[in-house]
C-alpha cells in the first residue's frame, strides 16, 4: 500500500503568499512533483470546490484543504508549514500548518479510517506542537505516522496482487522482527 | 437559523462510515448544514469533531427539513 505521506510531500517554511488558493495550488504542485498526481489541475479544481463550499480552517492554526478527486489514485497527504500563515477561514486566525488531503473517488472505508485518525489527531495540541517543532521532513513523517498509529505493513490477504505462484518457500520471506525498542 | 441538539447514535461515533454516510446525504441536500459548526458535507470535517457515541452535537442550517434529516442520521446507529 502506498504511504499516505513521504518526505517529498513535506515543505517546511513555505512562503506561498497570503491567498489560500495559492497555497492549495502549491500543495497540489508538491503532490505532482512527488509523482503522486494523475492530474494536478483536477486536484486543484476539486479542492477549490470543497473550499468554496465551506472553509477548511480548524481552530489552532490548522488548515485541511481536501477533496475526493480523480487527480490521485491513492490517498495522499501533503504538508506545509506556512510562513507567513494564511487565512483559511478559521475563527481564531490564520493557519501555519496546512495539510492537503486528496483521496481517490473510489476511496473505501479503510481510507476514511486513516483520514479519521488524522482528523482527530489534528485537533490535539500535542500533535500540532510536534509539527511546529519538527526540524526536518522526516520528523514530520514520524509525527504523522505515530498519530495515525500505522502498524508495520500487515498487508496479508491480498491474493489478487498475485501471490507468487508456488513461492511458499519458507525462509525466503524476510521475517523482520522489529527490535522492540525499550522506550 | 434552525438548529437541533442530538445525541450521536453510532457506536463508533461520528467516524469513518457514519461520517461518510452523513456527508453524502448532506451533499445531496440543497442547503448547507453544519454539525458543531463544521461542514456536514465533508466526512473529514465531521471526523475532526471526534464525536463519540452518546455525545451531544448541534446540527444547524438554513433549512429546517435539511437540519432534521441530518439530525436524524446523527442519531441513528449508522455502523450497524
Amino acid at each position: 500500500m502506498t504511504d499516505l505521506i513521504t518526505t517529498d510531500l513535506v515543505r517546511l517554511g513555505a512562503d506561498w503568499g497570503a491567498d489560500k488558493h495559492d497555497v492549495i495550488r502549491a500543495l497540489a504542485g508538491v503532490v505532482d512533483d512527488a509523482g503522486r498526481a494523475t492530474s494536478r489541475d483536477q486536484i486543484v479544481q476539486d479542492a477549490f470546490a470543497r473550499e468554496s463550499n465551506a472553509a477548511t480552517g480548524l481552530p489552532g492554526g490548522i488548515a485541511i484543504p481536501h477533496c475526493r478527486t480523480t487527480g490521485v489514485s491513492a490517498p495522499t497527504l501533503a504538508f506545509a508549514r506556512l510562513d507567513p500563515p494564511v487565512d483559511f477561514g478559521a475563527a481564531d486566525g490564520p493557519a501555519d500548518l496546512a495539510f492537503l488531503i486528496a483521496a481517490p473517488t473510489e476511496g473505501d472505508v479503510d481510507h476514511l479510517t486513516i483520514l479519521g485518525k488524522l482528523a482527530r489527531a489534528l485537533v490535539k495540541r500535542a500533535f500540532t506542537d510536534a509539527l511546529r517543532s519538527a526540524a526536518s521532513a522526516q520528523d514530520v513523517i514520524d509525527v504523522v505516522t505515530h498519530a495515525l498509529g500505522v502498524p508495520a505493513p500487515a498487508t496479508t490477504a491480498a491474493p489478487a496482487s498475485g501471490a507468487p505462484s508456488g513461492a511458499a518457500n519458507p525462509g525466503a520471506g524476510e521475517t523482520t522482527d522489529p527490535p522492540t525498542p525499550a522506550s | 437559523m434552525p438548529s437541533k441538539s442530538v445525541v450521536v447514535g453510532s457506536a463508533v461515533g461520528l467516524h469513518a462510515r457514519p461520517a461518510a454516510i452523513i456527508a453524502e446525504k448532506a451533499g445531496e441536500l440543497g442547503s448547507d448544514v453544519t454539525i458543531n459548526g463544521v461542514d456536514a458535507s465533508s466526512s473529514l470535517m465531521i471526523m475532526t469533531l471526534g464525536a463519540s457515541h452518546g455525545d451531544t452535537v448541534e446540527v444547524a442550517g438554513d433549512d429546517q427539513a435539511a437540519v432534521d434529516e441530518i439530525a436524524a442520521l446523527v442519531e441513528r446507529d449508522l455502523d450497524a
